[in-house]
């Protein structure tokens, strides 16, 4: 009851935006934890309840029912900086505060376009909001009220919640800041065996060479193989840039501006990373590639490569 | 920054001379937002004078060698658009306002990278037009 009148007073002054001098210690400390996959970050602002020597918080002191945001005070807010899609839900890039709808059974996500709701004022459903359906799972007690990501991919992540046992899972997936896919008309020219030639190093003291001798250098002569699959351009290097890594021997050519590509290279199956620092372009003539160079944003030549007969 | 702290990404863009500040490279200008726009007209009597001179450079070796190239070719580089985001700065008027004054060419390798173009495309004797072409293929 106590609870109760201090959160209405609390809203009462939140909602009013009145100034209200207070204490630097708070019984839920204000958290925040951000993410960027692929360009698109994942931001979730939140204050952080304590169980304070509370078990089976849920249903007793969370009731069934209820619309609760997941933290304390103002209601936890979630923000993408680009169009996503969570739990297969579409979510328009921008700012929500962020609600569970708890019951017994399954429960539900709740994402409101007002940023400004106190944790009491819990939205009924309106326009503009996002709704989907979330799993539990139940975990290892946990004291404070988290929200992290356990998981991070290439195309999305894990976004979590998780107090008390339960754990409430996210999945979160970010458009692609690449294009994959490669016409046949264009993939023609290109496909076929090169001889690639990485230039040496630049000038002396350009580079820290005791740093750099401390890590594997790249091959500076290797076979570069590209061949067209499922629509987009794979290749294959060997030696691989790195022997000691995995990651380094399967690459896919990724077009970006006019007609230059970038690498991108694929571990384990999956695009893992796009070296944006460079680009590649062929020297097509009479409908076929002779061969291409490799080279960075400032223009430096990386390397030159020349069609195998 | 420790072997520990630099990954391999970063040791392949030092590996491969892109310069002295492996972050440096792969950000570029990102202070700035690339907006198109047509090529401005190459100012009657335009010299490099104003050029940053590569006694200033002592501390940016490989940006040395694209300022070295632009000061070659100021009305080519002052008939270019600069793509990186600058040309919409006060006081901007070309690429070759990159290279002048405090020559931010120094800190954006985009920039450095459409001068360079610009000179080797010359010397293989592009056209502006045709150089403009390829830098708005590349850079656009």
């Amino acid at each position: 009851m106590r609870g109760s009148l201090i959160a209405v007073i609390a809203a009462s002054s939140f909602v009013a935006h009145v100034p209200v001098a207070r204490a630097q210690l708070m019984a839920s400390e204000a958290g925040a934890v951000s993410q960027t996959v692929d360009g698109t970050k994942i931001a979730v602002e939140y204050s952080r309840p304590r169980a304070r020597g509370r078990t089976g918080l849920f249903g007793t002191r969370i009731h069934w029912g209820e619309v609760w945001t997941p933290g304390a005070n103002a209601a936890t807010k979630l923000s993408l900086s680009a169009d996503a899609t969570i739990n297969g839900a579409a979510v328009a890039k921008g700012k929500y505060s962020v609600w569970l709808v708890v019951s017994r059974g399954d429960w539900e996500m709740v994402l409101d376009r007002d940023t400004l709701l106190f944790h009491t004022q819990g939205p009924k459903v309106r326009p503009g909001q996002v709704r989907f359906a979330v799993k539990r799972e139940t975990r290892p007690f946990m004291e404070t009220l988290t929200w992290w990501f356990p998981d991070i991919g290439s195309t999305g992540a894990t976004l979590a919640m998780q107090w008390d046992t339960v754990y409430v899972p996210l999945r979160i997936s970010v458009p692609a800041s690449y294009t994959r896919s490669v016409s046949p008309e264009a993939a023609r020219s290109a496909v076929g065996t090169y001889r690639m030639h990485f230039e040496p190093m630049g000038p002396p003291g350009a580079v820290d060479t005791t740093l750099v001798a401390e890590v594997e250098k790249p091959p500076t002569d290797v076979t570069f193989t590209i061949r067209h699959e499922r629509g987009e351009l794979r290749a294959v290097m060997d030696p691989p840039m790195f022997a000691t890594e995995s990651g380094y021997r399967d690459w896919i050519l990724l077009p970006t501006k006019g007609s230059w590509y970038s690498l991108g290279r694929i571990d384990r199956g999956e695009l893992v990373e796009v070296f944006d620092f460079a680009s590649l372009r062929f020297d097509t003539a009479g409908g076929v590639a002779s061969g291409f160079e490799y080279r960075s944003r400032g223009d430096d030549l990386i390397a030159k490569a020349k069609r195998v007969p | 920054m420790s072997v520990a702290l630099m990954s391999r990404r970063e040791v392949i863009a030092a590996l491969l001379a892109l310069g002295l500040d492996p972050l440096r490279i792969v950000r570029g200008c990102e202070a700035h937002v690339p907006q198109s726009g047509p090529h401005p007209v190459p100012r009657p009597g335009i010299d490099a004078s104003k050029v940053v001179p590569a006694e200033r450079l002592r501390d940016s070796p490989r940006a040395l060698t694209a300022f070295n190239e632009v000061r070659q070719i100021p009305a080519i580089v002052d008939g270019i658009r600069c793509h990186c985001g600058c040309a919409s700065a006060e006081g901007f008027y070309s690429l070759l306002s990159c290279f002048e004054g405090d020559g931010m060419a120094r800190m954006c390798d985009i920039c450095r990278g459409q001068g360079r173009l610009a000179f080797r495309l010359n010397r293989s004797g592009k056209t502006l037009a045709e150089i403009r072409a390829a830098i708005d293929d590349r850079y656009g």
